[in-house]
């Protein structure tokens, strides 16, 4: 016998994911998820965008880590709720983990909540966590061609980092090429050229948080 | 790597729907996924041959029909495919596009006998 089905295979996913951003708009809290392969400068970035905004506003990261707490220890220093998810070496986070992450938390108190995903390209794309926005974190050593050869997480992002700007006299990367690439996969997709080691360009990536958490405060969505 | 997440909720999927149809046997099942899944076929082909194993569905086939990308633009309305990762509008070169097929990863079918032999 043949039994038509036509149901989502991520389906669940995909509930929870609704039920913790339904969670977050409540507490108008704007979680945004850090994509990027491992090295791109991910944790520096959170470092930096922490160190500025901390202060300010009240924050608390999600770390994603296939094995170790070594991201998270680094983040110690900002005195803000860190949550930890080992994922045993899945190669990506899913909206049941970050959604007991979300219950340690406390979310009235809370305006920005950042996740760091585990390093990779691919699978951290395809899983919604209930976050806001997606951040692409790039760097340029790792290349021109990675929005080309990545484009669903250039597609579903609302924000990208293209980080280590200051390396770019010294390996080969074409800025006009990666941006004329963005622009054929997301011609609104905002690109920042940052280095977070370098403090280079920092602050128009802090203002375009700023406008989001103001927005999500107005409307409870960017 | 997301090909055993994916299998792992397919197959959840699938063991609840032959429970519900009274299958013995699953014979295939038909799976349908936007090319922007990014879904590497012999990965997800392994992982099903793996979850499989000792259940009602082992040496079952998986079939997998992947669904192109296409855009709907937002300024002149028409619909275009995504030629080279270009998410442009094939009419007026508007990149205010809205993707409406290449997300999808959707189970269609199961094939398989009941307890009838059916």
């Amino acid at each position: 016998m043949e039994i038509k089905i036509i149901k989502k295979i991520l389906g669940s996913n995909e509930k929870k994911a609704a039920e913790n951003r339904r969670l977050l708009d409540t507490h108008k809290v704007f979680m945004i998820n850090l994509i990027g392969s491992p090295g791109a400068g991910k944790t520096s970035m959170l470092e930096k965008t922490l160190g500025q905004l901390a202060g300010k506003y009240s924050c608390a990261v999600i770390e994603g880590d296939i094995a170790t707490d070594r991201d998270a220890r680094r983040l110690q220093k900002y005195n803000i709720p860190v949550a930890l998810i080992n994922t045993d070496g899945a190669c990506h986070l899913e909206a049941v983990s970050v959604a007991e992450a979300l219950a340690g938390f406390n979310l009235p108190e809370t305006d920005f909540i950042f996740i760091e995903n585990v390093g990779n390209l691919v699978c951290p794309a395809e899983f919604d966590l209930g976050e806001h926005a997606k951040c692409a974190v790039a760097s340029v050593p790792e290349g021109d061609d990675k929005p080309a050869k990545y484009p669903g997480l250039f597609r579903a992002a609302s924000v990208c980092l293209l980080n280590k700007i200051d390396l770019a006299p010294y390996v080969k990367f074409d800025v006009a090429k990666f941006l004329a690439d963005i622009k054929n996969i997301k011609s609104d997709l905002p690109v920042f050229q940052v280095s977070a080691a370098g403090n280079i360009n920092l602050d128009e990536w802090i203002e375009w948080l700023e406008k989001c958490v103001k927005k999500n405060n107005a409307t409870g969505q960017i | 790597m997301h090909e055993f997440s994916i299998i792992t909720e397919l197959f959840k999927i699938m063991e609840e729907t032959a429970h519900a149809h009274n299958l013995v046997k699953v014979e295939s099942v038909i799976i349908h996924a936007g090319a922007l899944r990014q879904i590497h076929k012999a990965a997800l082909l392994a992982a099903w041959q793996e979850i499989t194993q000792s259940t009602i569905a082992e040496n079952s086939t998986l079939e997998l029909t992947v669904l192109p990308a296409r855009i709907r633009c937002l300024n002149c309305r028409k619909e275009s495919g995504v030629e080279d990762i270009c998410f442009v509008c094939g009419f007026c070169s508007s990149g205010e596009v809205e993707v409406i097929q290449g997300n999808e990863l959707i189970l269609h079918t199961i094939r398989g006998e009941n307890s009838h032999g059916d």
